[in-house]
């Protein structure tokens, strides 16, 4: 199985690193279910934590996970599986305020103090980019974003079912205003970052993430929780 | 570290060279070819350097993320005050051989957006990559994103 659940093989049991997700309510009518992605991480003597963003300046750099994760090991070797878990770690109670959005230019986090750079207005980041940001900070990258597809049609139907709950939650209106202009914005998914994350030989293409993608689909769909 | 400093070791916190070289005497090395310098390149605020020191007396073969966590705090103490050049002195003199993969792989990804300012860097990524060669790591591999 691509993903295992808690029981299956304890969260506390990643190597360091690992990526997860979890299935979440749908966005827009039509569609059956969302899926929400999260790093895993573990450092020595601490239990497994999640750092993710979980909506509009929700940022959870260290969350205990719960039972609707479904998780998997990241292939990465075991010395930047280290660095990387004790970078997460290190912010853990440290929360940052960042905006939900399509899109965002250059590094989300500053070199030197290692918090987030606030984006220009309209620009944030999604709980996959949030995953793709911050390993790109590390220059671990996960996928060669070139190679990912624009105007996919359901993306563009999600991402006016987003701009409806940011309205819908009191966002601010000149992030609303300027998130419409940015509809149309290539579209990572969750899915295809946690397939992406998982396999190796990193940078990988959309073609290889969208094979494991749709696995993970399945398996996040057919979850009770 | 000299007598007159021994005896007020309250007044006088350690040196960078004296901590560096307890470190190393505590790892029963015979010898220490490389030093570094009492005078500090750039005066300015008082400095904490005792990750550098952690760095290089943790264990050779594999860093604990405690260790780790500190020595990112170290880098970013220092970039956070933009001190590049004395990043780049302590770049070209770290002995690569005596720390761990861990930490060679900290100090180059937690400076990597700002290599260009530390001419340093790149000779930090050739020793390092000869040294995980010489170690038997697949350095291709441990320095994805940096090669």
């Amino acid at each position: 199985m691509v993903l295992a659940s808690n029981e299956d093989r304890p969260f506390d049991d990643v190597d360091c690193l690992g990526v997860a997700a979890c299935k979440v309510s749908p966005v827009y009518e039509g569609q059956n279910f969302g899926i929400h992605v999260a790093l895993l991480y573990r450092t020595d003597g601490n239990p497994a934590r999640l750092a993710h963003l979980a909506w509009h300046f929700l940022h959870h750099p260290g969350d205990p996970p719960d039972a609707r994760f479904r998780w998997a090991q990241i292939p990465l070797d075991s010395i930047n599986a280290s660095f990387v878990a004790s970078w997460l770690e290190d912010r853990w109670e440290k929360p940052e305020l960042i905006p939900y959005g399509f899109s965002v230019t250059g590094d989300v986090w500053d070199q030197g103090t290692d918090t987030f750079i606030p984006p220009p207005c309209g620009e944030g980041l999604t709980c996959a980019t949030f995953i793709l940001g911050t390993m790109r900070h590390l220059r671990l990258p996960i996928v060669q974003e070139d190679t990912w597809p624009y105007n996919r049609a359901e993306d563009l139907t999600w991402q006016a079912g987003i701009i409806n709950m940011l309205e819908k939650h009191g966002a601010a209106a000149d992030h609303v205003a300027a998130l419409k202009n940015n509809v149309g914005a290539v579209r990572f998914r969750p899915e295809e970052v946690c397939g992406a994350a998982i396999l190796p030989d990193w940078p990988i293409t959309f073609d290889d993430a969208s094979t494991l993608a749709a696995e993970i689909v399945q398996l996040i769909g057919s979850c009770q929780t | 570290m000299d007598e007159s400093r021994r005896l007020n070791a309250d007044r006088y916190p350690p040196s960078l060279k004296d901590v560096t070289a307890q470190s190393w005497r505590a790892r029963r090395r015979s010898t220490c070819l490389v030093q570094f310098p009492l005078r500090r390149p750039q005066a300015t605020n008082k400095l904490d350097l005792n990750w550098l020191a952690l760095a290089v007396a943790s264990n050779r073969a594999k860093s604990s993320t405690d260790t780790i966590k500190t020595v990112i705090a170290g880098l970013n103490a220092l970039l956070k005050e933009r001190r590049f050049k004395l990043l780049s002195h302590i770049f070209s003199l770290i002995p690569v051989s005596m720390i761990s993969p861990e930490i060679m792989v900290a100090l180059l990804r937690t400076t990597a957006a700002v290599n260009e300012l530390i001419p340093a860097w790149s000779s930090l990524l050739m020793r390092v990559r000869v040294e995980l060669d010489a170690r038997g790591l697949p350095s291709k591999k441990i320095l994805i994103g940096l090669i």
